[in-house]
């Protein structure tokens, strides 16, 4: 908890730009390889989400959605992020058969689930994600740079 | 003995009835179905115009009831405002909670800041600054803010920080009166206190709190849901959950509170025991008795979140 604490706080610090929750909490300057424990399908997809829930457990908009063996992660998100959004979207992950699944990155040996990314009219880019061991919620802000998914 | 004396209450209670049945026969009936829900019943009868003999029933039921669900502060401000109502006594016992709640501040110290509390406004605000600034204690300043706050002094106590923004160290009380008074500012505020060296984890769930009061103010309810849940990462999940649960009502997710949160009952807080009743209970039955309570809450200041609720009971009802 202390170190992902540091980790959060000691980098969210963004320079010149005035906004409180800019200045709060930032990923942006670490690479981060998504795993995905699921191996019942083929492909991955990267899909836009229905806007129903806000915490990210939404079914996928099934005609807006990347394969994550044909796109990279950037690409897919620019892709998203180009197209200006009106409302805010939120993009999550999903199997072939439209199953959710929520891919993780593990820092200092604790893991963070994806629950979905969230891209608002301003083109502000965050992730939600949740540390399960200890039921802990992250809202961060984030770039399209640094987010891999293991091959 | 006890006989007599409910007689005599249910008589006089006919004889009010008589006089104001919509209003204080509501409230005194919401009584035996729910104390905690029959105090935004009573409060609305003594908004409205009603004879003295019902303001004065309405005063001792809500002294009664603000006492019974630990909301001193209310009762000690009842108590001031109809001090003729309310015995010295009474009164007396209330000071000697708050005494107890505000240790080591002393009985002396708590009624001189209170009595210069209740008469401050932006006008005049300056001997209640200067007998801060001479005792710097930080119960205090937590009384008089609460005091202040309750009274809905948001401008007196903008003016207080600006005089003075070493009063308190903790940028909680600063930030919800700026986010209050002027949004945009409380953000310029939180953008501040956010640079300024290393924080505990108290001070970052304040932070995180302030952001979600601050997405709310400005109506980004889905914004404010997140930074409210984050804030419970970090210290004082109950606050953080009950506010996140909030805000998700407030932006039409009345259902992913109740998937995402479990509540248990609260006797003493009426949002959360609501968020108990429509989660865990589901008791349909109790929370359309109570919609009139609800009403009334919706109608005060703040109140969206019970406008919310009652939208979606009525729903739920169809």
């Amino acid at each position: 908890m202390k170190f992902i604490t540091a980790i959060l706080f000691l980098s969210f610090f963004i320079t010149g730009v005035n906004y409180a929750d800019d200045k709060l909490l930032s990923l942006t300057a670490v690479d981060r390889t998504l795993f995905i424990d699921d191996k019942s399908s083929n492909d991955y997809f990267l899909c836009l989400m229905e806007n129903k829930k806000v915490f990210g457990k939404n079914h996928a908009k099934t005609s807006d959605c990347y394969s994550l063996k044909e796109q990279d992660l950037r690409n897919s998100f620019e892709t998203f992020n180009a197209d200006s959004v009106e409302s805010e979207i939120q993009l999550g992950f999903y199997s072939s058969e439209g199953k959710q699944v929520f891919p993780y990155w593990e820092e200092n040996g604790f893991r963070f689930s994806i629950q979905s990314f969230v891209i608002l009219p301003n083109s502000k880019f965050f992730v939600q994600a949740i540390r399960k061991d200890a039921k802990q919620y992250f809202y961060l802000r984030t770039s399209v740079n640094g987010w891999e998914i293991s091959k | 003995m006890k006989n007599i004396i409910l007689l005599i209450l249910t008589l006089f209670s006919i004889n009010l009835f008589a006089s104001d049945p919509s209003s204080y026969k509501q409230a005194y009936e919401m009584e035996s179905l729910s104390t905690l829900f029959a105090i935004p019943l009573y409060e609305h009868t003594l908004h409205s115009n009603n004879p003295k003999n019902l303001q004065k029933a309405a005063v001792s039921r809500l002294f009664y009831l603000y006492k019974k669900h630990n909301k001193i502060i209310e009762a000690l401000l009842i108590g001031t405002r109809f001090s003729h109502i309310i015995s010295s006594k009474e009164k007396a016992g209330i000071w000697k909670t708050l005494t107890e709640i505000y240790k080591p501040v002393s009985y002396e110290h708590l009624t001189s800041s209170y009595v210069l509390a209740v008469k401050a406004n932006p006008e005049n605000y300056s001997e209640i600054l200067k007998y801060l600034q001479d005792r710097r204690e930080p119960k205090l300043f937590e009384f008089v803010y609460i005091v202040l706050f309750k009274r809905k002094q948001y401008e007196t106590l903008n003016k207080i920080f600006e005089s003075d923004q070493t009063l308190t160290s903790s940028p909680l009380y600063e930030g919800l009166v700026t986010i209050k008074v002027n949004p945009e500012r409380g953000k310029e505020y939180l953008s501040n206190v956010s640079t300024e060296g290393e924080k505990d984890n108290a001070t970052k769930s304040d932070l995180l709190y302030l952001l979600g009061q601050y997405f709310r103010a400005i109506g980004e309810n889905k914004i404010s849901a997140r930074y409210f849940r984050m804030s419970g990462t970090f210290l004082w999940p109950e606050r953080a959950k009950i506010e996140s649960s909030k805000s998700l009502v407030l932006s039409g997710n009345f259902s992913e509170a109740c998937q995402n949160f479990s509540f248990s009952s609260s006797p003493n807080e009426e949002v959360a025991q609501i968020f108990y009743l429509v989660c865990e209970k589901k008791d349909k039955r109790f929370l359309k008795d109570i919609r009139a309570s609800l009403k009334a809450l919706g109608s005060k200041e703040g109140g969206e979140f019970f406008q919310k609720v009652n939208q979606s009971l009525e729903k739920w009802d169809s």
